[in-house]
């Protein structure tokens, strides 16, 4: 063989006997003079078994080329995604753990992720006991964001339950709080909350200052006979989601990440683990191009990510029974797009990366932090810090986002999300480029 | 004796192979360090830079003074626009939040007519959806009433409300991103540290190394969960001393050594628990799906994102197994509310409960593997 084509082939001592020189070794370099020589002329070579010189088998029967290698192969690309896919059906684990797993973190997560923030544990330390007293907590009591714990009796008590965690709001009612109210005394309520996840803490802090107010306007009304004094009413519409049920609103964003953790996953050890078990020597041995090598890889990762898709969104509308009010192929084709991203940001981590351990830790933190905070997942994107901003502004979750809820919850179609669909193109052929460019050809 | 010398031994093999790998050694200094301060910053303190657009079809002195009251740093600059406009930007994503003023407003305020106003507020982003009605309704509330009373003034009201807030005063939320950032990457390092170590060992036929000498499955186990843990402990130590202590600036009102005693525990439940999944997993890219299948669950639902008493019931008792949930209301508590031993040794019971649990479970796994394979 020579720089892939066959020369000739027979027995050694066949050839020994035709070449007319004494040894194999002379032979071999007979021959290997001979084909350099006419490397200019196109020479019919048959294919076959080779001479003992190189025990490597040939990866491919009949592909010998004989002018040198094509810049593009559409065929070569399509032997990798052949074999690729050969690998996923011979491991049926994996591809039950990438389609049905996603299903069960679908579920998990939908349900799981509730940013309605209820259930909140207070307890009351009540200090007047009176009926005016008690009609405050009521206000609590009554509310459904609010569940009531047993009476707090001390301050050593208020201070040991609220650091256990066990209560994020305590209520102290002061002494004298009736009679301090009928005289116009303006009594203080004092108000504990936990500050330990601030974000919790401000929704309580706005739901209780919402219910002083209406209680003071009742008050107001009924006990000192008022007329109530609004000088315009302020009507809320909470669009897209009239009930702010969190599953509503969570359930395009999970289908959002899931589908950028799944298949990059999947992509990841792509090139890294052929690095690792020395089979990417086919890739620095044969004419298989960069490109072809990379998109080849790819292809089947994508068409698993599509059924993925295909199943999160029947999950979706018919299991939670979330509507799909938009364009449902405005939806797949940004699915389409996305997962490409998604698949060529795996093989990006696999290029650059000398370990299949670091690969995937490469991989989750590429995946995991980014998509969840900056991607607009509970904050918009404007919203973020300078550096935050910039992230989501280079990271495709960002606009899957926007067309995930777009079509779910929006009811819009390709008129409204084309920007969107076009920031997701024009991310893949930045991330096939790059990965093409770090991929290297040749072994160390 | 000789049982722990070759535990130490194995150990300092498994700190060879990772000092090998300076993709491996970049990716967890970056994570520690970098990571940290990048997740500390990406979430708004509150609401803020909340994008606002405003429909102003009276176009009077009290319309105006409404438009200027909403401004950085809790909204964006409003953008004055038409009612079409702002319905397309509310599709789009590009406005959170759009105010209608309808025409005539000043002079039906004025006149007592009591007129609506329309507030239109995106509710799939559920956490700025109540916090934003609200601000929006109190800072509009005073802006209408100062204009009819013409002067600003403190209407003393029956009964107030004195609030404090306890554990993090100034609601910081660079303080709970950064501590929560961390334990994040303590969780993921540990699990994929140890599940590799002993994966790439099957792969790559150095197991048959190991079992040609005199070593038993127990040691071999041992020194993959003592040398990993203690990697991801030297650098959970940096990012909170370093980082979240100094770059960040985050008040850590109790005590530290708990904290990392803490650490310690729950570093031995997730190692066995990534060891487990090692023996689950045939290959390393099986390794890799199972782990996003277990560690997004085990971060999503332990506490540090969301808070657990919105969750669903059942929800909330699988996730008691998980060592994240455990490990996250302990750092909470101790970190944050200066809780001492005697209010968190439920967490640190259950994490040492947790990876008992594991442990045997992996060994028996192992064991059961090896098995097979000297047969």
């Amino acid at each position: 063989m020579n720089a892939g084509r066959i020369l000739t082939t027979g027995s050694p001592a066949a050839l020994v006997k035709t070449s007319g020189l004494g040894t194999l070794e002379e032979t071999f370099i007979a021959q290997l003079e001979s084909a350099q020589a006419s490397s200019e002329s196109p020479s019919a070579s048959p294919a076959a078994a080779g001479p003992a010189a190189t025990p490597a088998p040939k990866s491919r029967p009949g592909k010998a080329k004989s002018s040198g290698r094509s810049v593009f192969s559409l065929p070569r690309l399509l032997t990798y995604s052949y074999r690729e896919s050969l690998e996923l059906r011979r491991d049926p684990v994996r591809l039950t753990l990438a389609l049905g797993g996603t299903l069960l973190l679908m579920f998990i997560i939908g349900y799981g992720i509730n940013l309605d923030v209820n259930n909140l544990a207070y307890a009351v330390l009540d200090h007047d006991q009176t009926a005016a007293s008690l009609n405050y907590a009521l206000n609590l009591s009554g509310s459904k964001y609010f569940v009531q714990k047993p009476e707090i009796k001390s301050y050593d008590e208020l201070d040991e339950r609220m650091k256990s965690g066990e209560l994020s709001l305590a209520l102290e009612i002061p002494p004298n709080y009736g009679r301090d109210l009928l005289r116009g005394a303006r009594p203080t309520i004092g108000l504990w909350v936990d500050g330990a996840m601030p974000q919790r803490a401000e929704t309580i802090l706005g739901y209780i200052q919402g219910m002083h107010i209406g209680y003071l306007s009742d008050l107001a009304v009924h006990r000192l006979g008022l007329k109530s004094g609004a000088l315009f009413n302020l009507e809320t519409r909470y669009r897209y989601n009239p009930d702010v049920v969190s599953l509503l609103a969570m359930i395009p964003a999970v289908v959002a990440l899931l589908l950028i953790f799944i298949p990059s996953m999947l992509t990841a050890l792509g090139v890294v683990r052929e690095k690792e078990l020395g089979s990417i020597l086919n890739l620095y041995v044969t004419p298989v191009t960069k490109l072809e090598f990379l998109l080849g890889k790819q292809l089947p990762y994508i068409a698993i990510g599509m059924i993925n898709f295909v199943l999160m969104v029947l999950m979706a509308v018919f299991l939670f029974r979330v509507p799909l009010t938009g364009s449902l192929l405005a939806l797949t084709a940004g699915a389409l797009l996305y997962v490409m991203c998604a698949t060529g940001l795996g093989l990006l981590m696999s290029t650059f990366t000398d370990s299949q351990v670091a690969a995937i830790f490469g991989t989750a933190i590429a995946t995991l932090l980014p998509s969840v905070q900056f991607a607009g997942l509970l904050n918009p994107v404007s919203s973020l810090s300078a550096v935050g901003s910039a992230i989501g502004g280079i990271y495709p979750t960002t606009y899957f986002l926007i067309i995930s809820r777009g079509t779910f919850s929006k009811g819009l179609g390709f008129q409204e999300l084309y920007p969107s669909c076009f920031a997701l193109a024009a991310m893949v052929p930045v991330l096939t480029v790059a990965s093409v460019l770090l991929l290297k050809k040749q072994g160390k | 004796m000789s049982h722990l010398m070759n535990i130490f031994h194995l150990g300092i093999k498994e700190f060879r192979s990772l000092y090998r790998d300076p993709v491996m050694l970049l990716l967890l200094a970056w994570a520690f360090s970098h990571g940290i301060y990048v997740a500390s910053h990406a979430q708004p303190e509150g609401l803020q830079n909340a994008p606002i657009a405003i429909v102003d079809e009276d176009q009077t002195p009290l319309s105006l003074r409404i438009a200027d009251s909403l401004y950085p740093p809790r909204f964006q600059k409003p953008v004055l626009t038409s009612s079409r406009g702002a319905e397309l930007g509310m599709d789009g994503g590009q406005y959170s939040f759009s105010l209608e003023i309808p025409p005539n407003f000043q002079k039906d305020v004025v006149a007592g007519r009591q007129p609506s106003v329309q507030l239109n507020v995106d509710a799939t982003l559920v956490g700025e959806a109540f916090i934003g009605a609200g601000y929006i309704q109190a800072i509009t509330t005073g802006e209408v009433n100062d204009f009819v009373q013409k002067h600003r003034s403190v209407t003393p009201m029956p009964a107030e409300v004195e609030q404090r807030v306890l554990f993090n005063p100034g609601l910081t939320q660079a303080w709970f991103a950064g501590v929560m950032e961390i334990i994040n990457y303590i969780t993921l390092a540990s699990i994929v540290l140890a599940g590799a170590a002993l994966i790439r060992e099957r792969e790559h036929g150095t197991i048959e190394h190991l079992l040609v000498m005199p070593l038993t499955p127990f040691e071999i186990m041992v020194s993959k969960i003592w040398s990993m843990g203690l990697v991801v402990l030297l650098a959970a130590i940096f990012a909170l001393e370093v980082m979240a202590r100094g770059v960040v600036g985050v008040v850590i009102s109790g005590s530290v050594p708990l904290f990392l005693l803490g650490v310690t525990f729950s570093l031995l439940a997730t190692t066995s628990l990534g060891i487990f999944l090692g023996t689950i997993a045939r290959s390393m890219p099986q390794f890799g799906l199972l782990l996003i299948l277990v560690v997004l669950p085990l971060q999503v639902l332990s506490g540090s994102l969301t808070p657990r008493e919105s969750m669903p019931a059942l929800v909330q008792h699988i996730m008691l197994i998980a060592p994240t949930t455990h490990f996250v209301s302990l750092a909470q508590a101790i970190l944050f509310r200066g809780a001492g031993l005697r209010v968190v040794w439920p967490q640190f019971v259950a994490l040492l409960g947790i990876a008992v649990v594991f442990f045997s479970a992996s060994l028996a796994r192992f064991r059961q593997s090896i098995g097979a394979m000297q047969s």
